[in-house]
């Protein structure tokens, strides 16, 4: 009998290890946090990743924010990168595996854009009676910034603004802006400074009328109870890529520099405005 | 400016087909373009009906991007048709658009475009609850409006306002095919259209300038090529004027065999006036010279004198007696072997000129015709025809009688006789052919005359024909009928 139970157990471990473990595929979630609609990057990103772990990946996107951070709490996937505004409010169960380098630094910042032609927005101030796109509810560049701003200058969000929709991504807030659908918008730094050199025509339509202070970049996280090993493979897979010539060619798709371990800490300024804005009900 | 038939029936044939494939065209082409336009309504309820289906979630969910993103399409194809699509929420604002710029988000429609204020307010305060079409409420635009009916009530609707030039592209390009396919089809029908006027108008022409010649040609030489035998108007018309050139030839052969003849009746009463005003004092001096003669008292020199007179005289009395043909004594009818005499007569110069007689006498019983004169008519034919033949040459001959008329026909394959000796054949003196008496032929036309028949020439290139037609007398037929009597 207790053979009989080792065995069970042994056999348990050994499915355990089929399904999560070492040669299981790495399912990694994807968001709009970068430009993350370029099929050809992500499958080479993708192949890259794969064997630097030596185990398939497998790159899962889902249409917002929300999705992945459930999916990852739910353990469907391992790792993910998020936003660090739900990374902060599910900071005491999700581990940081890296963060990404924006010129060289771990930071980035929110732009207030308006359409190149509207000269009339100038400032927070200027958007009463306008239409305004956010990127997505859980994102820090996208839509807590602006509504923590909104409140720092005395202005009601809910009240001031013709009309507000989400886009769920930061290149869609760019498109709603530049054609007209929306007056401004609110969108990720990187992801417009990026999208200026690889879609001039688009951002030159429009106009980035006000730049946020710098907030911990979006990090790539992982699930709650992945193994500290799987951890560390993934983390030195991606911190490792500055470093070899295919890695490096990889960054400059993604107009980063590179990976570092990054510390919680970077996001605590994301976790203030958090408290300020809050009571915020999911 | 006058033209002619022959360039007007064409014409007119081209000008018919033309109007045809216009008219025809121009029905097309309206057709066509209400068939688009219906298509173009059909397209936009189909269109309406699709885009609503993803729309509804968007507008339950407050999704405009996701309305918007619908509406633009992958990569702003709708754009460039200049169509506008407009999501109205149940307030009639709208809620999104492919032409955010035009028709701002969260604005009333009345208050977007001014040119769809119309619209706005037709529409009022609420969206129909059925599929809707404007086809005149803006210039030049029809609009579709989609609604979204949830539980019997609109909950927002799509507006869809095309150009009425979306399908102008698609019309033009149609336009263009038919105006190919016509244009090949002109380049068979014109010619063919011109060539068959022209074959249908060719007798009336041909006819037209036949008439024209009437005018300044003789009508012998009159020769047209016209169709006469078919059964259409043309044709008719074709055949009746053969015929009138006919009638009109024959009329003027009438009027010229009728001078001839009175020519030739004038010059042989002046012939007989004369012949006999001669004769008279002819004979008296005959018969003194015979006197004289008998008298025996004459010295050798004046026996010589007055045999010269007497010779003189003879000749004067037969030059006379020939041109004054006078039935002498009553002679017997004319016998079969009266004809085969006149044969056997000219024997030695056929002959001698190596000539073929193709000989046909159908007499075979005696008629009542003077044998006298007709053997004469006869010989002068022959002695004519035999001299008139070619040399190796060949003379035809045919005897025909019938219960009323004797036939003769005389041929030979000498030249043919010209116009202006045909013109006076007949008359004393006129000799066709040097050694020739001169008389020869009036004598037999005097003959012929006499006995109340027709003589008649017929000359061709090879052929020279001489036809007597003799009537037989009543009283001379009734003989021959009962010759025992």
């Amino acid at each position: 009998m207790p053979r009989l139970c080792l065995g069970l157990t042994l056999l348990f471990a050994m499915g355990a290890s089929n399904g999560q473990g070492i040669g299981a595929p790495l399912r990694f979630g994807l968001t709009p946090v970068f430009v993350d609609d370029q099929i050809s990057f992500l499958h080479d990103w993708q192949d890259y990743l794969g064997r630097r772990l030596n185990r398939p990946v497998t790159f899962v996107q889902r249409s917002t924010y929300q999705e992945i951070t459930d999916m990852l709490l739910r353990g469907q996937l391992d790792a993910a990168w998020v936003c660090g505004y739900p990374y902060v409010r599910h900071r005491d169960r999700l581990q940081l595996v890296a963060v990404p380098l924006y010129h060289n630094r771990p930071l980035y910042r929110s732009y207030l854009i308006a359409h190149a032609d509207d000269g009339s927005i100038q400032g927070w101030s200027d958007l009463e009676g306008k239409v305004f796109a956010y990127s997505d509810p859980d994102s820090n560049s996208g839509y807590l910034y602006p509504q923590y701003a909104m409140q720092q200058g005395g202005i009601d969000p809910q009240r001031i603004f013709r009309k507000v929709f989400f886009t769920f991504a930061h290149r869609n807030v760019v498109r709603a802006v530049a054609e007209g659908l929306a007056d401004a918008g609110a969108v990720d730094g990187y992801v417009w400074d990026t999208l200026s050199q690889t879609h001039p025509a688009l951002t030159a339509r429009t106009r980035v009328v006000a730049r946020s202070p710098r907030f911990g970049f979006p990090p790539i996280v992982a699930r709650p109870r992945l193994s500290p090993l799987e951890t560390t493979q993934l983390r030195s897979a991606l911190l490792g890529m500055a470093s070899d010539p295919e890695g490096q060619g990889l960054l400059r798709r993604l107009n980063l520099d590179g990976f570092e371990g990054g510390e919680p800490g970077l996001f605590d300024s994301i976790h203030a405005m958090m408290a300020a804005v809050a009571p915020r009900s999911p | 400016m006058k033209i002619g038939l022959s360039y007007r029936l064409p014409l007119a044939l081209i000008a018919t087909a033309l109007l045809t494939i216009l008219v025809l065209s121009l029905m097309m082409a309206g057709y066509t373009y209400r068939n688009l336009e219906t298509d173009m309504v059909d397209a936009g309820r189909q269109t309406g009906y699709i885009l609503m289906t993803g729309l509804t979630p968007a507008l339950k969910h407050d999704d405009v991007w996701g309305a918007y993103r619908l509406l633009r399409g992958p990569d702003a194809t709708r754009d460039k048709q200049d169509l506008s699509l407009v999501v109205l929420d149940r307030n009639l604002r709208v809620f999104a658009s492919n032409r955010p710029r035009r028709y701002p988000v969260a604005m009333a429609l009345r208050d977007t475009d001014p040119e769809l204020r119309p619209v706005a307010q037709v529409l009022g305060t609420a969206l129909p609850l059925e599929f809707t079409v404007y086809r005149d409420l803006l210039p030049g635009r029809v609009m579709l409006l989609s609604p979204l009916v949830v539980d019997g009530e609109a909950i927002g609707g799509l507006l869809m306002v095309y150009p009425r030039h979306l399908f102008w592209p698609r019309f033009l390009e149609i336009a263009t095919q038919g105006a190919i396919s016509i244009l090949v089809v002109l380049i068979i029908v014109v010619p063919l259209g011109w060539y068959r006027g022209k074959c249908m108008v060719r007798p009336l022409t041909s006819l037209s300038r036949c008439m024209a010649r009437v005018e300044h040609e003789p009508l012998e030489r009159i020769e047209c090529d016209l169709d006469t035998a078919g059964p259409d108007e043309i044709s008719q018309l074709g055949a009746r004027f053969k015929e009138m050139i006919l009638a009109l030839r024959q009329k003027s052969d009438l009027e010229r065999q009728f001078v001839v003849s009175e020519r030739l009746a004038a010059v042989g009463r002046l012939a007989a006036g004369v012949a006999h005003e001669i004769n008279n004092p002819l004979g008296g001096m005959l018969v003194a010279v015979d006197t004289l003669k008998e008298r025996g008292t004459l010295d050798p020199s004046s026996q010589r004198t007055l045999a010269l007179i007497e010779r003189g005289l003879t000749q004067i009395r037969e030059t006379v007696a020939a041109l004054l043909v006078e039935a002498g004594l009553a002679p017997h009818p004319l016998t079969p072997q009266d004809i085969e005499d006149m044969r056997t007569l000219i024997q030695p110069q056929v002959r001698a000129r190596h000539l073929l007689v193709d000989w046909h006498n159908g007499v075979e019983a005696p008629l009542g015709l003077p044998s006298t004169l007709v053997r004469q008519v006869i010989i002068n034919l022959l002695l004519n025809a035999v001299s008139a033949a070619a040399p190796y040459g060949r003379i035809a001959c045919r005897f025909e009688p019938s219960p009323s008329r004797l036939r003769m026909e005389i041929g030979n394959d000498g030249a043919i006789i010209p116009m202006e000796q045909l013109e006076h054949l007949f008359e004393p003196y006129y000799s066709g052919h040097p050694g020739g008496t001169g008389l020869g032929l009036w004598v037999t036309y005097q003959i012929v005359q006499q006995l109340g028949g027709i003589i008649a020439v017929d000359s061709g290139e090879h052929w020279t024909t001489f036809q007597v037609d003799l009537p037989i007398p009543e009283e001379a037929h009734a003989e021959t009928a009962h010759p025992a009597g």
